[in-house]
C-alpha cells in the first residue's frame, strides 16, 4: 500500500499497486510542490502548517509583524522582514571636534554623509561637552540637528531636533556633557534615496559665552537605520 | 487534458495522458531544482524576469535574501544587518581614587570574541567625581577605551578611537558629571579579546574617582551594528 511523505504528503506508490503515474502521482505532487515552493502564502491562508514551513505576511499598520515567518510545529515564529533595523549607516566621517562659540553665531560642529533612503527611518545620536567661559552667569546653548540631500548641510537645512541645554554655575569652568538620540524620517519631506548629510549646529541664546569641546572634549555623532517607514 | 501549476508551470498529466519523461519528469525536476530554497543571482540585473509570488533569491553582490511579494522584490535579511547586544558590564560603587596625573583602570571591561568584518559599538556612560583638591577649580579626566587580546586588558592595550576629556561639574568636591560616548571597533575576528575603560586624571593637584551607587550606575556595553562592507 502506498505511503505519503510527512510534510507535503506526496504519494509514494509501491510496486504492486496499480496507480496512474501521471494523474495520481505526478499531478498531485506537482500541485503540492508548486504551492509550497518559497514563501507563497500568508499565515492565515495555511490551515495545517508543517514544521519548517514558510509564510510571508505583508507589513502594514494592522500587521506590524509583516515579513517572513517559519512554523516550529506549534506556532509561527517571525524570522525577519523588510522593516527590520539595518543598523549602522556608512558615514564618511565619524567624530568631529568643535570650536569656541561666539555670540549669536550658528556654528556647524559636525556633519556626516550617508547613503539613505526615504522609505527608511533613522536615529541620530550625538554627544558633546559644553563649558562655561565666564564667572557669574548661567549659559544656555542650543544644539540643533539638521539634514539636507547631498554632501553638505547648512543651518537652513531641514530640522531634526533642537535642544536648549543650560549650564548652571557661577565660576569659569563649569561643564556638562549632553547626549541626545532623535529618530527622523527623511521620506516625510520627500527625500527618495541617495546621499544625505546630517549636521550638528549650535548657537548661544544668553549673554555669557560657552565653549564646545573644551580642550580635549569631543563631539561624537552616529546614525542608525532603525527600520522601514511603514 | 494536462494542466500546469500556477507558479513553476509544472505539467500535470491526467488519466488519459501518457507520461512524457522529458516534459513531465525531467523538465519538472529542472524547474524545481533551479528554485529550491533560494536561487542565487549575481546582482539585481539577474533577478528572475518572471518571478512567482513568494519566490526567494539570494543576491550575491549585496548579500541579501529577497522575496518576491507579488509586485516587487523585498529585502528580507542580510549578514550586513545588525546583530545587536553582545554584552557588557556595570559599576554601581565608587572606584578607587585616581591621583593627580595618574592613569588607572580598567574600571569597566568586557571580554568577547568578535567576528571579522563587523562593526561593534562600545558605548559607555560614567560619572566622574572630584574627591579632593584645590577649591574653585574643577577636575577633569581623559576617558579612553583600550583593547587587548585575551581575558584581560591593561593600560598598555591598544586605544579604541579617540579619548575625550570629562570635566567635573563644579569647583567643589563631591560633584559629579555624566559622560557618555560611543567608540567604533573592528577586528580581524576569531580571537578572544577584552575592551576596557581607563581614566587619566588630567589635573596636577586634584583627586577624582568614578562615582557609583544605585542612582549612578556606570555602564559599558558592546553592540554589533552591522557588517563593515
Amino acid at each position: 500500500m502506498s505511503t505519503s511523505t510527512p510534510r507535503l504528503a506526496l504519494t509514494r506508490p509501491v510496486k504492486t499497486e496499480a496507480m496512474s503515474l501521471g494523474d495520481d502521482i505526478l499531478s498531485d505532487a506537482y500541485t503540492k510542490i508548486d504551492l509550497n515552493i518559497g514563501a507563497n502564502r500568508t499565515r492565515a491562508a495555511i490551515v495545517s502548517p508543517y514544521k519548517g514551513q514558510f509564510a510571508w505576511d505583508t507589513a502594514d499598520a494592522q500587521r506590524p509583524d509583516g515579513g517572513l515567518h517559519v512554523n516550529d510545529g506549534a506556532s509561527w515564529r517571525y524570522i525577519g522582514g523588510w522593516h527590520d533595523p539595518r543598523g549602522r549607516t556608512s558615514p564618511d566621517s565619524w567624530v568631529g571636534r568643535g570650536d569656541q562659540v561666539q555670540d549669536n553665531l550658528a556654528l556647524k560642529l559636525f556633519q556626516m554623509t550617508s547613503v539613505m533612503s526615504g522609505d527608511r527611518r533613522y536615529m541620530v545620536r550625538y554627544s558633546s561637552t559644553l563649558r562655561q567661559r565666564f564667572v557669574g552667569s548661567t549659559t544656555k546653548a542650543n544644539f540643533i540637528v539638521k539634514w539636507a540631500a547631498g554632501t553638505n548641510v547648512e543651518i537652513d537645512g531641514n530640522l531634526i531636533d533642537s535642544a536648549l541645554v543650560p549650564i548652571y554655575g557661577n565660576t569659569n569652568g563649569c561643564c556638562i556633557t549632553v547626549m541626545r538620540a532623535i529618530a527622523f524620517d527623511p521620506g516625510d519631506l520627500g527625500f527618495v534615496s541617495g546621499d544625505l548629510t546630517i549636521g550638528l549646529f549650535t548657537d548661544q541664546t544668553l549673554s555669557a559665552d560657552f565653549i564646545v569641546n573644551p580642550s580635549g572634549g569631543l563631539t561624537d555623532m552616529d546614525v542608525q537605520d532603525i527600520g522601514a517607514n511603514i | 487534458m494536462a494542466t500546469y501549476t500556477d507558479r513553476l508551470k509544472l505539467r500535470r498529466p491526467v488519466d488519459a495522458d501518457f507520461v512524457n519523461v522529458d516534459n513531465d519528469v525531467n523538465l519538472a525536476w529542472d524547474r524545481i531544482d533551479d528554485v529550491i530554497n533560494a536561487k542565487a543571482v549575481a546582482s539585481a540585473l539577474f533577478l528572475p524576469s518572471t518571478p512567482y509570488q513568494g519566490q526567494i533569491v539570494y543576491q550575491e553582490d549585496t548579500r541579501e535574501l529577497k522575496i518576491f511579494q507579488g509586485s516587487a522584490w523585498i529585502t528580507w535579511a542580510s549578514d550586513k544587518f545588525p546583530r545587536g547586544y553582545v554584552g557588557g558590564s556595570s559599576l554601581s560603587s565608587n572606584s578607587a581614587n585616581i591621583a593627580a596625573g595618574a592613569t588607572a583602570g580598567p574600571f569597566l571591561s568586557f571580554t568577547f570574541t568578535p567576528e571579522a568584518n563587523r562593526y561593534y559599538w562600545i558605548e559607555h556612560e560614567l560619572f566622574l567625581r572630584k574627591v579632593s583638591g584645590t577649591n574653585q577649580r574643577n577636575t577633569w579626566a581623559n576617558v579612553l577605551l583600550r583593547w587587548e587580546l585575551g581575558a584581560v586588558v591593561t593600560v598598555g592595550g591598544t586605544a579604541v578611537g579617540t579619548g575625550y576629556n570629562l570635566y567635573s561639574a563644579h569647583d567643589e568636591t563631591d560633584n559629579t558629571v555624566n559622560g557618555t560616548m560611543i567608540n567604533e571597533f573592528t577586528h580581524a575576528g576569531g580571537a578572544q579579546l577584552t575592551v576596557g575603560l581607563f581614566l587619566t586624571n588630567g589635573t596636577s593637584d586634584r583627586v577624582c574617582q568614578i562615582a557609583g551607587d544605585a542612582d549612578r550606575v556606570n555602564r559599558l556595553y558592546v553592540r554589533d551594528v552591522g557588517a563593515v562592507a
